[in-house]
């Protein structure tokens, strides 16, 4: 069965509680529990056993020839462990290089070295963790450097070595489609989508001619045709989550974005199965 | 040699100064770079207006107060510990 939630802020805790009928699953950012006290973990222990809780990590940066942080990797178990799904995702990015922190997530150059190193990255995670994560599609402003490969074949080759699911997100894959004159449609198509475990749904901005991914604005139209065209093309079911930073606002406008992705998933899965008829 | 790629991306990412001068002059700029011909030649033909676009978003980032995502002196020892101690015999 399809099942669909929120990336979950605490602020939202009161609402989420009284409202959770129409929501199916939560998920966490990791990082904001790294720091995180007994008390915390508790809360978070306490939500994980109300709704099934899925951990995002953000600051870990897997896709990198260097070593992952471990220190990062023992945090995240924890907050896995508190969670209690077992689940929890990481982007297809690099967050830090020589000791330089970037800030925020970079497209990685798309190449053999970066595969090698990201393989690596995800089994030293997953020997610590106990599961691999799933791995997601990142959205770029700059078509990365010294890239071998284009975005599709790096994401391929990336869930191979890692043996990982995909967390696919469909604002990415619009804003990239955008930023670089893409069609998406194709690029769906040539990924391996039995892997799709997950969605993410967001909304960005035009940013002088690219879409910025920038988390703070409503799932704009062609990223539902996108989930349309998902549920047409996949059997497996899909969990999906849709995503906001900065301020949250309140339940009700989630609540609305939910029930337009139930929506487009509805009228895919109904196709596929017209298709079958 | 890809490390040393990703480090220098993310000064070209990180310092204006070097972005600066990257933009203006990326041969004379790219010498001083510890990479492979291959990667210098394609670092040529960057995508500017990505790049600049790109450092942009990173430094609006970087600014915005952000919740403490460092991990946990504990998680920190451990760390160290599994990478330099052997594996305990249970």
């Amino acid at each position: 069965m399809d099942t669909f939630g929120i990336a979950y802020r605490p602020a939202l805790a009161a609402s989420v509680f009284e409202q959770r009928a129409q929501i199916d699953v939560l998920e966490v950012i990791a990082d904001d529990y790294f720091g995180a006290g007994k008390r915390e973990l508790a809360a978070l222990a306490l939500l994980g056993r109300h709704m099934p809780t899925r951990v995002h990590a953000v600051s870990l940066g897997l896709a990198t020839c260097a070593r992952v942080d471990m220190a990062r990797v023992y945090a995240l178990a924890r907050v896995v462990d508190a969670a209690g799904s077992g689940v929890w995702s990481k982007h297809l990015a690099f967050v830090r290089a020589g000791g330089i922190e970037l800030g925020h997530l970079c497209a990685p150059p798309r190449t053999p070295a970066t595969l090698e190193g990201l393989a690596r990255n995800v089994a030293r995670a997953r020997r610590v963790i106990g599961s691999a994560p799933a791995l997601e599609n990142v959205a770029t402003l700059i078509d990365p450097p010294c890239s071998e490969l284009d975005e599709a074949a790096f994401v391929r080759c990336a869930l191979e070595l890692a043996d990982a699911p995909l967390l696919l997100d469909l604002h990415n894959l619009h804003a990239n489609a955008r930023n670089f004159d893409w069609d998406p449609i194709a690029y769906l198509d040539t990924l391996p989508l039995s892997r799709v475990r997950s969605v993410h749904l967001a909304g960005g901005r035009l940013f002088q001619g690219r879409v910025l991914d920038d988390h703070q604005h409503a799932v704009p139209e062609p990223v539902y045709t996108l989930l349309e065209a998902l549920a047409a093309r996949v059997s497996q079911p899909l969990e999906v989550i849709v995503e906001r930073d900065g301020r949250p606002p309140p339940l009700h406008v989630y609540l609305a974005e939910l029930a337009r992705a139930r929506l487009a998933v509805t009228r895919g899965r109904a196709q596929q199965l017209e298709r079958s008829a | 040699m890809s490390a040393a790629l990703e480090i220098w991306l993310a000064r070209l990412y990180t310092d204006a100064e070097l972005r600066a001068r990257f933009l203006a002059d990326p041969v004379h700029t790219l010498r001083e770079a510890q990479l492979k011909a291959e990667q210098r030649r394609q670092l040529l033909s960057i995508d500017r207006e990505g790049l600049r676009l790109h450092a942009h978003s990173l430094d609006v980032k970087r600014r915005s107060p952000a919740p403490c995502a460092r991990p946990r002196w504990r998680d920190r020892v451990r760390a160290w510990c599994a990478e330099r101690l052997p594996p305990r015999r249970d």
